[in-house]
């Protein structure tokens, strides 16, 4: 109903047989400085985009993005985490791969 | 002694403090009686038997109900849909109080719920995208609810 985005580096192998494998964690400092760009962070450290929460896991993120509306922050934030560190942007509800080309008509 | 009143967001009826956590582990706890449930009201609305369910990330049985799921349901493109334990988060689609489909959704009943993420998930298991989902929904041939085609009206509003 919902799409969460799955965003790290993750064995693409690994993801088309439905496994989530971390290779390496995402770098926070970078994570912290575009979350504070392009979403919203309290005073818990607690972050947010489009108004809704973001879910740090063990080294990876799984953003809110087709929520009841279109989030578009978390397709700014991926792009440009994507681009600063190669990230792999991953749909867990339907086992797949996500490119940037494929964002906009998901 | 009791508290006859208690605080406000206190006491057995307190909702709970982070109700995505809730509604998974209550499905958990429910989830063989969830996959009967769910598997008959495919049925019901006229989903066809090879579309009913799919195989749960990170493997296991093809099922109807994915209890460890939060997002109200998924779908394998062209090969099965389920509906997850989102269904019983009424912030499913964000704050009520914002109003639109997450109001509407939050005060919807289980079973308009589950209709709305039958009828988007296999919409969007035909049609291969969730915007193609989102736009043909509310007008599904399934023989779905109309409190459940409200709520799928009002995502499609909120995504032209």
């Amino acid at each position: 109903m919902i799409h969460k985005l799955t965003i790290g580096h993750f064995d693409v192998e690994a993801l088309k047989q439905g496994r989530l494998v971390v290779l390496r964690p995402l770098d926070m400092t970078v994570v912290a400085r575009l979350l504070q760009e392009f979403g919203q962070v309290n005073e818990q450290g607690q972050a947010s985009l489009g108004g809704h929460a973001v879910e740090a896991k063990n080294g990876y993120l799984v953003c809110p993005w087709l929520m009841a509306q279109r989030v578009l922050a978390t397709e700014d934030f991926a792009r440009r985490l994507h681009q600063e560190t190669g990230c792999v942007m991953y749909d867990a509800g339907r086992w797949e791969l996500v490119t940037l080309e494929q964002m906009a008509s998901w | 002694m009791s508290t006859k009143n208690p605080a406000p967001g206190q006491g057995a009826f307190a909702a709970p403090g982070d109700p995505a956590a809730h509604a998974t582990d209550f499905a958990t706890r429910n989830a063989d009686a969830f996959e009967r449930i769910v598997q008959q009201r495919m049925r019901d609305v006229g989903v066809p038997d090879h579309l009913i369910g799919d195989t749960p990330f990170g493997g296991g049985v093809r099922r109807a109900f994915h209890p460890d799921a939060d997002t109200g349901g998924g779908v394998t493109v062209g090969r099965g849909i389920n509906v997850d334990s989102g269904v019983l988060n009424p912030n499913l689609l964000g704050d009520p109080a914002a109003g639109g489909a997450a109001r509407t959704w939050a005060r919807a009943r289980l079973r308009d719920r589950i209709d709305a993420v039958i009828a988007h998930e296999h919409e969007e298991c035909l049609r291969g995208t969730d915007q193609a989902a989102r736009q043909h929904a509310p007008t599904t041939g399934l023989r779905i609810s109309d409190e459940a085609r409200a709520i799928l009206r009002q995502m499609a509003a909120g995504n032209p």
